[in-house]
């Protein structure tokens, strides 16, 4: 099976797993008919997907010990990074490991304006990395370059 | 000195200084110097360069958790993230909610000493 990983853009969640989010009849039809891919999705008026896909990608990042996370984003856009943490903090702790003390995952959102997702937020960006290297030395760093700046883009990288 | 209070909701310029100024209003003197800033993690920083005489009560968000624990202090989330509480049907507005957060204050306070 192909892992697509040159792929730009991956297709929603619901079209890859063939699931569905939206059903129209009775529970006895959808418990018979699930399990088989015989199901088909209902239209809905403007959802495509269950979830936005970067909660997914959040907790993966999250689990990654000594990490830290620079959201180049809106601040709004760090709100999976709540979940994420509670998540981590949760699983780390039922995992009894030695000495293990909570902590929060490592996290920095760069706090784009609307200024900056026209104008750029490169400044922004380079004061977010350093200040993130300055409280925590992370042996890893991890840059999330989410929707607005994709679609905005930038030649300073 | 004066005491120092933290408000981290982003909150814009404009209204900065009407919130400055309902820290002036307390009873029986108590003020406040008003910080703002979004950045949780200077609002630590800050924190921890405070001489404190006890423990010290954090009222804060589900972020502050590990902090708290790590400054044994006590902690009481209200302000979002609230991540580590279920809430169905309780508010801290009027004067029900004033009795309610003193009640949940308390219950920190009362239950930490004796558990941590």
């Amino acid at each position: 099976m192909s892992t697509g990983i040159l792929e730009k853009e991956i297709a929603i969640r619901e079209h890859r797993l063939g699931s569905i989010i939206g059903f129209k009849g009775i529970v006895k039809d959808l418990i018979s008919e699930s399990g088989g891919c015989a199901l088909k999705n209902s239209g809905r008026c403007f959802s495509q997907a269950s979830s936005c896909m970067s909660g997914s990608v959040q907790g993966y990042l999250a689990e990654i010990y000594y990490s830290v996370i620079v959201n180049h984003a809106p601040v709004g856009c760090a709100a999976d990074a709540i979940g994420g943490n509670t998540l981590t903090k949760w699983s780390e702790k039922t995992r009894g490991w030695k000495n293990w003390t909570p902590r929060n995952i490592g996290f920095f959102s760069t706090n784009m304006s609307m200024e900056d997702t026209v104008f750029g937020a490169t400044e922004k960006l380079k004061d977010t990395i350093r200040e993130a290297y300055r409280r925590y030395k992370p042996p890893i760093a991890l840059l999330r370059l989410r929707i607005v700046f994709t679609v905005w883009g930038s030649q300073d990288f | 000195m004066l005491e120092k209070q933290f408000i981290t909701d982003g909150v814009t310029l404009e209204y900065q200084e009407g919130i400055k100024d309902e820290f002036t209003k307390f009873n029986d003197g108590i003020q406040a110097e008003v910080l703002f800033s979004n950045d949780g993690g200077w609002v630590q920083e800050e924190i921890e360069k405070i001489e404190f005489s006890g423990r010290v009560l954090l009222i804060g968000s589900a972020w502050e958790r590990v902090f708290a624990k790590k400054i044994n202090g006590f902690h009481l989330s209200v302000s979002m993230p609230v991540a580590d509480r279920l809430v169905l049907n309780t508010t801290y507005v009027g004067y029900e909610g004033a009795l309610r957060l003193l009640e949940d204050i308390y219950t920190e306070i009362i239950t930490n000493s004796q558990n941590s």
